[in-house]
C-alpha cells in the first residue's frame, strides 16, 4: 500500500514527517490552508509512519473525551449551596420563575 | 424541579438562577466548578488558593447575576470574574503563553514532542526529516488495554502533570467538549496560542500512551 523509498516513480511531495507531525492539531482543527492541506494530504499516501501517528493522536483524543471530570466534593457543595442560601434571602430577585 | 437527566442550556440555568432557583446554581457549580478550579491554578500557585479563587467566584456570580445581560455566554462571563478574583490575589501576574508557533518539535519546557533520534538526519538528504523507524502500531494491544481504568488513569496523571495552559486547554476541549472559538474567549487566547496548546498536550499524552501501549 505504502511505496518503496527506492522506487523512482514516487512523488514524495514537499512535507517531511517532522513537518507532518507539528501540523496534525492545525490539520484536525481545519485550520490548514487548502494547499497546505493537500501537502498533508498527500503525506498520508506515502508514508506508513506519518498514517499511523495521525491514526494514533485521533485515537489520544478520543481517549482524552472518555475522561470525565471531577464530581465537586460534597463539602464545597454544601458551602456554595449555604452561599446560595444567604443570597437569596437577603436579595429580592425576579418574582416570576422561568419555563424552561 | 430541573429535571437532572436533560442537560438545561446555560442561559436557561441563568434566567433561573434569577428567579433564585437552588437547583440551577447546583447545577452550574456542578458544570464549572472543576473548570474554575484548573483556570484558577493557571493564575495562582497553590490549589487551595485556586479553589478560593473559585469559591469566590460563584459568590461573584450570585451578586452579578441580576445585572448579567446575556450580551457574553455565561463561561466567557464567569472567566472573567474569575480572572478578575485570581488578579486581586496577585500571587502570579503572568499566564505563560507559549509563541504561536506550531513548527518547533520542542514545547515551552523544552521538551521533544518527537524524540529527534526517530527522524533521519541531514546524512541522508533525501528523506532528512523523516523517519528513521516508524512508530510501533498499537493495533495488537488488547482493546480492554487500550480502553482500561489503568489507561484512563495514566491519561489523567499525564493530564495532571501537563503544564497549566496545556492542560487547561486539553480539558477544555477534549474532556468538557469545548469549541475552539468558546476556549478562545474565555481565556483570552488566540487561535493560533490555543492550537498550539492543544497540540502539545494532544501529542504528549499520545507519546505516554505509546509508552504503554506498544507491543512487547
Ligand atoms: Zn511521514
Amino acid at each position: 500500500m505504502f511505496p518503496d523509498e527506492n522506487d523512482p516513480s514516487v512523488d514524495w511531495g514537499t512535507l517531511t514527517c517532522a513537518d507532518f507531525i507539528a501540523l496534525c492539531t492545525d490539520y484536525l482543527e481545519g485550520a490548514l490552508a487548502l494547499d497546505d492541506r493537500a501537502r498533508f494530504e498527500h503525506h498520508i499516501t506515502v508514508c506508513q509512519g506519518c498514517d499511523r501517528w495521525l491514526d494514533q493522536i485521533r485515537v489520544t483524543v478520543e481517549a482524552v473525551g472518555g475522561l470525565e471530570e471531577d464530581l465537586v466534593p460534597a463539602g464545597v457543595l454544601d458551602g456554595l449551596i449555604h452561599a446560595f442560601r444567604d443570597w437569596k434571602a437577603s436579595t429580592p430577585g425576579a418574582l416570576e420563575k422561568p419555563a424552561l | 424541579m430541573t429535571d437532572r437527566q436533560s442537560t438545561p442550556q446555560d442561559a436557561d440555568l441563568v434566567a433561573l438562577l434569577r428567579a433564585r432557583d437552588e437547583d440551577a446554581f447546583r447545577i452550574l457549580v456542578e458544570r464549572y466548578q472543576p473548570t474554575l478550579i484548573r483556570t484558577a491554578m493557571t493564575y495562582v500557585s497553590s490549589r487551595a488558593v485556586a479553589e478560593e479563587v473559585a469559591q469566590e467566584t460563584w459568590v461573584g456570580v450570585l451578586r452579578g447575576i441580576d445585572r448579567f445581560e446575556g450580551r457574553s455566554s455565561l463561561k466567557t462571563w464567569l472567566f472573567t470574574i474569575l480572572a478578575n478574583i485570581a488578579r486581586t490575589k496577585g500571587v502570579k501576574e503572568k499566564r505563560s503563553i507559549p509563541f504561536a508557533s506550531t513548527g518547533t518539535a520542542q514545547d515551552e519546557s523544552g521538551d521533544w514532542l518527537v524524540d529527534p533520534s526517530r527522524l533521519r538526519g541531514s546524512d541522508d538528504p533525501k528523506f532528512a526529516g523523516w523517519w528513521s523507524s516508524y512508530p510501533e502500531s498499537w493495533d495488537g494491544a488488547p482493546e480492554e488495554r487500550a480502553l482500561g481504568n489503568e489507561t484512563r488513569a495514566l491519561i489523567n496523571e499525564t493530564i495532571d502533570k501537563l503544564p497549566p495552559a496545556q492542560r487547561e486547554v486539553i480539558t477544555l476541549r477534549d474532556i468538557d467538549g469545548w469549541t475552539s472559538a468558546e476556549v478562545c474567549e474565555a481565556l483570552q487566547l488566540s487561535e493560533a496560542n490555543q492550537r498550539v496548546l492543544l497540540h502539545r498536550a494532544r501529542t504528549r499524552v499520545r507519546n505516554v500512551l505509546e509508552e504503554y501501549l506498544r507491543v512487547s
